[in-house]
This record gives C-alpha cells, structure tokens and sequence, in this order.
C-alpha cells in the first residue's frame, strides 16, 4: 500500500512538474516554436523580432538561427543577414549546414549580387538548385551565350526548373537584337530609317518629315535670299540639330529595343529562378 | 483509498489546464489592453502568441490580429486573418465583421471587385450597423467602378438604414446629379473634337485656360507661318514642310484636350466622393 502511494506520489510530481514546465510559454522551447509558427504564416517582422529575442536569451540553435536569417531576407534587412556569413569564407561555409548554404545563395540572390553567386559556384560552394543557379545567374548578367552553352549541357537532373531555364536561355540567344550601329549609320543615310529599322514606325516617320521639311526649307531660303541672309541659316541649323538628333535617336531606338527584349528575358529568369524562394 | 488517489491524480491534471489556460487569457488580457492604448504592433504580436499556445476563442483573437494589420495598414495579412476569423466562427455577427473587414482591406488595396465579391457572402440577417457598413462598402465599390446608379442605390440604403433626415438624402441624391453630369458636361470626345476644330477650345471647356491659350497662340503661329510659305512659295511647299509641326502641336493638342478631360471628371467625381462619403458614413468607419 505504501509502496503504491510512493508511486503515485511520484507520478503526481512528474505530472505537475511537466504541465507547469509547459505552462511558460516563453522560454526557450515554446518561443521557438512560437517564432516558426509567424514565419510559417507570413508574419516576418514579428519572427525576426521573436528570433533576435531567443537568440539573445537562448543557446544557440541552428533552426532558429535559419530563420532568423530567412526573416531577414524577407524583411529586406540583408545588412544584418550579411553579418552572419561575412566572415566566412569557402570552406567555413562548405561545413555550414546546407540548408544554411542555400539561405545564403539565396541572399546573394535576392540582393542581386549575381557575380558573388557565380564565384562561389566557381570557388566550389555546394547547394541547392547549383546547376539551376549557374544557367539562371548568367541570364541576369546577361551573358546569353554562356547561358546558353551550359543550358544545352547534357544535365540528369532535369526538373521544371532546368527545363525553363533552357527555353529562356535559347530564346535570349537566338533573339535578334538591333545594333545601335546599324540604326545610327541608317539614319545618317535616311533620316528615320533608324527609328524605322528598330520597329518604330511612327517614330522615324516623323522624324524623316522634321530633318526632310526643315532642310528643303533651309535649301528654298538659300535659293530665294542667298547665303548671305540669316533666315536660311537658321532654318539650316535647324535641321543640322534635327538631323543629329535623328541619329542619336536612331542609336537610342536599338538600345531602347533591346533593352525592353533583354528586360523580358530577365523578368521571366527571376520567375522561374525565384518560383520557390 | 484508491479512489481518493484517483481524485487526487484527477485533480492535478485538471489544475496544470487551468494554469495554462489562465495564462494564455492573461496574454489575452494585455493583448487587449495594447489594442486599446492602441499599441497595434506589441498587441498584434501577443495575440498572435495567445492564438499559438491554445487561445479558446481561435475566431475572436484571429479578427483582432486582423484589426491590428488593418490598423498597421498591412492589409494583406489583415485579409489572411479575416478570412482565419471567418473559419473558425459559428456566430453570424462575427462572420459578417470578417467580410466587413476583408471588404474594407480591399477597398483600400483599390481592389473593388474582390471587395464586392466578398460582401456577396454578408448575411443580411443580423444587426442593423453591419447591413449599414455593408452598403456603405458596396456603396464604395460600386462608385469606384464607375457603375454610379448601384452606388446611388447602396448609399441611399445606408440613409434610410440609419434613418437620417429627408434634407441628408436630399443632400445626396443633389450630389450624385453632379456625379451623373461630369460625362456629358467633360465629355473627352467632345474635348477632341473641339480641339481639332477650334484648337485650344477643347482644353478651354475643362477649364485648364493656361493649356488652351498656349494651344491656340501655337497652332495661330502655325497658321501665320503657313500663310507665308503659301504667299512666298506655295500650298504644296507649306504642306510639306509644316506637316511634321501640324502633327505634332496640332494632334498632339486634341489628344492633350482628351487627357485634361478624362483627368477633370476623375477630379470631379473625387470631390463628389468626398462628400458622399461625408454624408452617408456610419459612426464605425468616421
């Protein structure tokens, strides 16, 4: 009898001990899980400022650490994400746990610090997605070629990703771009074309009306009062400015145009690159 | 004996709850009291903590959180919570504050049609100040999208809902007569149209002055110089060379007198909006 007493007199402690550890709910284990409970529902300010507590509070621990860091980059406060791997180098950051690999990879990506991310993958970082990365970086660098080339590169781990990467790196390089040159050298010849040759019809129309008018102007003026009147002069440099501007203009065309080709290339890399982010 | 060991056991469980529940509505408690002092940023962080470690009223704290983000102008995560509210409720009242919540966030995202597609779900049998915000939201939907009649209809609802005097409902139907001329009366295909016969008239008839006499001093210089290339040259000669400048000032004149009247009913109808909402708002929502 006294024997069953003692047993459960002890069950009794345990259970009020358990229940009243469990009752403080905020130390260490239940801040945690209260932290990952706002990141999962989309509340980062309040995670990361709940992180910053426990991580000031607690012992270290590296899940909290993690999305601490992934609140950060939420947040947009890469300054303080930064702090954590700015003293790193290739191989501390080989032996960092890979999930922390690919938060990091995914920083550098969210503050488009492309260059960073190809040099890792060149100094020998492994992560996530490596491979999806390398072709994805290049595109936002803009190095269509080199995009390319790796893209068409037997991979055996095709996925989604890969696959729409692919067709975006094929399109980006097969594109045709208009040359600056070209569209300056064209409307050197015939004011517009330029404009014209970049798809701007209106554009170059106009402008072949403006430069054409005012030169026939300039040249009726010189016929009629002669050289030495100022009416035909001004009307000539008139159309000497609207001539130049026409071939800057022609040049700005082609930048323009390929700039809104490149631009759309890009925004559907970050698309596909960024799906799961 | 044994059975009094059974209570005992009984009872110690029973006590380690009320601990837990007694301290989880503790955090209610400042939660509430943040709200009130209106602390949303520390009041939405504790009733989110209440919420996690087994608050009991999961629909209650969840429309609070909802209050603080609409407070904190974070209307995305309002609208998570709203709807979370909406989830979790049995009471009518409560579901219908949801709607009214998520509704209001819409609206101020400029998102109207999700908006009206969410008070579809309003249960229009409850009490009296929820139908009122209803129509008033519908009312403001409605009239951001341009459809004035069923706005008209909704305001005038929350008017007789709230049970305001004829000279109020007077005061509105006057306004929307304003709404319903700002059309006709800056009618942008009119202002075209004017444009191109009388240039600068179009921008004159909305009333931008300043516009209108630069449009017209440019296109009569236009005209000056074209009667002299005709007198000195020729007709071909004048149309050649001012084509370009015709096309440009000229055109470009009627398509100015288009934009200024687009921009002066939007103008107009926000004035407009501005004192329907003065007239017709609920005491919730001044």
């Amino acid at each position: 009898m006294i024997r069953h007493s003692k047993t459960l007199i002890i069950i009794l402690l345990f259970l009020v001990k358990t229940s009243v550890g469990q009752e403080n709910i905020f130390d260490c284990d239940n801040s945690k899980r209260f932290a990952n409970y706002l990141f999962n529902t989309g509340q980062f300010e309040l995670s990361q400022h709940e992180l910053e507590r426990i991580s000031f509070f607690c012992e270290y621990d590296s899940t909290s650490q993690l999305t601490l860091l992934k609140s950060y980059r939420k947040m947009r406060a890469f300054d303080k994400a930064d702090q954590f791997f700015a003293s790193k180098n290739i191989d501390s950051l080989n032996n960092l746990n890979r999930d922390f690999r690919d938060e990091y990879i995914r920083l550098l990506m969210a503050e488009n610090k492309y260059s960073d991310v190809k040099n890792k993958i060149s100094e020998g970082l492994d992560f996530d997605q490596k491979e999806e990365h390398q072709i994805g970086t290049e595109l936002l660098l803009k190095n269509w070629e080199t995009a390319y080339q790796l893209s068409i590169q037997n991979n055996p781990q095709m996925n989604f990703k890969i696959a729409g990467l692919r067709k975006v790196a094929e399109k980006s390089y097969k594109a045709k771009r208009k040359s600056p040159v070209l569209a300056a050298l064209m409307s050197a010849v015939v004011p517009g074309t330029g404009k014209m040759y970049c798809g701007y019809w209106g554009d170059g129309f106009m402008s072949f009306m403006f430069t054409a008018s005012s030169t026939f102007f300039s040249i009726r003026g010189f016929n009629k009062y002669g050289s030495k009147s100022v009416y035909p002069w001004i009307i000539g440099g008139l159309a000497a400015s609207y001539y130049t501007a026409n071939i800057y203009g022609g040049a700005s065309s082609a930048n323009r145009y390929n700039d809104n080709l490149d631009h759309s290339f890009i925004h559907e890399t970050e698309q596909i690159l960024y799906s799961d982010y | 004996m044994k059975l009094s060991r059974f209570y005992i056991l009984i009872i110690s469980c029973l006590f380690s709850l009320t601990v837990r529940a007694q301290s989880v509505s503790e955090i209610v408690s400042f939660a509430n009291t943040q709200f009130e002092s209106e602390n949303f940023a520390i009041a939405v962080k504790e009733y989110n903590r209440a919420l996690f470690f087994g608050a009991e009223k999961v629909d209650e704290v969840s429309m609070q959180i909802a209050h603080c983000y609409t407070e904190l102008a974070n209307y995305q995560l309002a609208e998570d919570f709203y709807d979370q509210a909406y989830r979790h409720s049995q009471s009518d009242s409560l579901k219908n504050e949801a709607i009214l919540g998520k509704s209001y966030c819409l609206l101020l995202e400029n998102k109207n049609l999700a908006a009206l597609s969410e008070l579809i779900y309003f249960n229009n049998e409850t009490n009296l100040d929820q139908q009122i915000q209803s129509h008033f939201l519908n009312g403001i939907a409605y009239y951001a999208l341009k459809n004035d009649s069923l706005a008209l209809e909704e305001f005038s609802t929350v008017l007789e809902l709230s049970e305001t005097t004829d000279s109020v409902k007077a005061l509105l139907n006057s306004e929307f007569k304003k709404v319903f001329r700002y059309q006709k009366r800056y009618n942008p295909m009119r202002t075209y149209i004017m444009s191109g016969i009388v240039p600068g008239s179009g921008q004159l008839s909305v009333g931008a002055v300043k516009e209108g006499i630069n449009s017209m001093v440019l296109i009569a210089g236009l005209y000056i110089v074209a009667a002299q290339i005709i007198i000195n040259y020729s007709l071909v000669d004048a149309a050649l060379s001012l084509f370009p400048w015709i096309q440009r000032y000229y055109m470009g004149g009627m398509d100015k007198a288009k934009g200024l009247a687009v921009s002066k009913i939007e103008s107009k109808r926000y004035e407009s909006y501005e004192k329907i909402i003065d007239i017709t708002s609920p005491n919730s929502y001044k």
